[in-house]
C-alpha cells in the first residue's frame, strides 16, 4: 500500500491504495470520478485522457503513485459551476458526440492542443487537429464532427 | 436553416456526457458485486481442443470459470439477433448459431473462450493470461 496525496478537479484528495494502483483506477475506484473511462486498457483509444499538472496523459498507462503530489483535472473539473467550458459546449453544439464514451478524452484532448497551439501562437487547422488526435479513438462519430468542434471551440477560447 | 427539413437539431441527452455524468455499464457499482473478464482466442480460425480451467479456478477469489460447454449444459441458447425480419413468405429469419463463447471452434481472434467470475477485476484478469486453454 501507498499513501497518496494529490489534487483532483481543485480539491486535496488522500486515499491509501495498493502499489500497483493505475492513476485511472484510482480516479474510478477509488474517488468514484467514472467520467473518465478505460476502453482499450493498451494507451491506444485516449478515452482516459486527463491532466496531470496541465499536461494531457492517458491514465490507463500511468501509475497513480506516479501522480503523488500533482495537480489532475478530470472531465467532472472543466465546467465552471453550471457553465461549461467552451469545449463542451462545443461538443454539443456540433453534435461532436453520438454514444459519448469517447468524448471525455476527446473534451481533454481538445483543451490541451487549443492551449497549446494558442501559447505558441500557431494556427490550430483542421489538419493540425486532425493530427493532434491520432491517440483518440471514436467509433461513432468518424472525427468529422469532432474536428468541428475543436475548431468552433478554439474561436471561444 | 433554423427549422424545417435540414435544420439543426441540438442533441438533449448532451449533458450528462459532456460532462462526465453517464452512466456506462462499467460505471456501476454494487455491493458484493463480481466482475468478469474473458480468455479469448489468439487464433483467427482454429478448433478448441480443450480448456483447462483447473488453474484459474484455484486462483484466488475466483468464483467461477465457464467455457462455452457450461452454457449449452445450462441451456443457455445462442445470441439473438436485435432486427429480425420476415421472409415475404412470412417465414422466420434464418440464423446460423452464435455462442456467447465458442463451443468447439473460435471463428476470429478475439473470440470469447471461456469467461473468469471473480471478486475483483484484478483477481479475474490474471486468469485469462496464460490459462490452460488449448486451441
Amino acid at each position: 500500500m501507498v499513501k497518496l496525496t494529490m489534487t483532483v478537479n481543485g480539491k486535496a484528495v488522500s486515499r491509501d491504495v495498493p502499489d500497483n494502483t493505475l492513476l485511472v483506477e484510482f480516479l474510478r475506484e477509488h474517488l468514484r470520478l467514472t467520467g473518465t473511462h478505460v476502453g482499450c486498457d493498451t494507451s491506444q483509444c485516449g478515452a482516459c485522457t486527463v491532466h496531470v499538472d496541465g499536461q494531457t496523459m492517458k491514465s490507463c498507462t500511468m501509475l497513480a503513485a506516479s501522480a503523488d503530489g500533482c495537480a489532475v483535472t478530470t472531465i467532472e473539473g472543466i465546467a465552471n459551476g453550471k457553465d461549461l467550458h467552451p469545449m463542451q459546449v462545443a461538443f454539443n453544439e456540433n453534435h461532436g458526440l453520438q454514444c459519448g464514451f469517447c468524448t471525455p478524452g476527446m473534451i481533454m484532448t481538445g483543451i490541451d492542443m487549443v492551449g497549446r497551439y494558442k501559447a505558441e501562437g500557431r494556427a490550430l487547422t483542421a489538419e493540425a487537429i486532425r493530427h493532434e488526435l491520432e491517440g483518440n479513438i471514436c467509433r461513432c462519430t468518424g472525427y468529422h464532427n469532432i474536428v468541428k468542434s475543436i475548431e468552433d471551440a478554439a474561436a471561444r477560447m | 436553416m433554423s427549422e424545417g427539413i435540414g435544420a439543426r437539431v441540438k442533441r438533449k441527452e448532451d449533458r450528462r456526457f459532456i460532462t462526465g455524468k453517464g452512466r456506462y455499464t462499467d460505471d456501476i457499482r454494487s455491493e458484493n458485486q463480481a466482475y468478469a473478464a474473458f480468455v479469448r482466442s489468439p487464433h483467427a480460425h482454429a478448433k478448441v481442443i480443450s480448456v483447462d480451467t483447473a488453474a484459474a479456478e484455484a486462483m484466488d477469489g475466483v468464483i467461477a470459470v465457464l467455457t462455452g460447454p457450461d452454457l449449452v449444459g445450462d441451456g443457455i441458447g445462442n445470441l439473438i439477433c436485435g432486427w429480425a425480419v420476415s421472409s415475404k413468405d412470412g417465414s422466420g429469419m434464418k440464423m446460423g448459431p452464435w455462442s456467447a463463447l465458442a463451443t468447439d471452434k473460435v471463428r476470429y481472434v478475439g473470440d470469447a473462450v471461456a469467461v473468469v467470475i471473480a471478486d475483483s477485476v484484478a483477481q479475474a484478469q490474471p486468469c485469462c493470461r496464460g490459462g490452460g486453454c488449448v486451441v
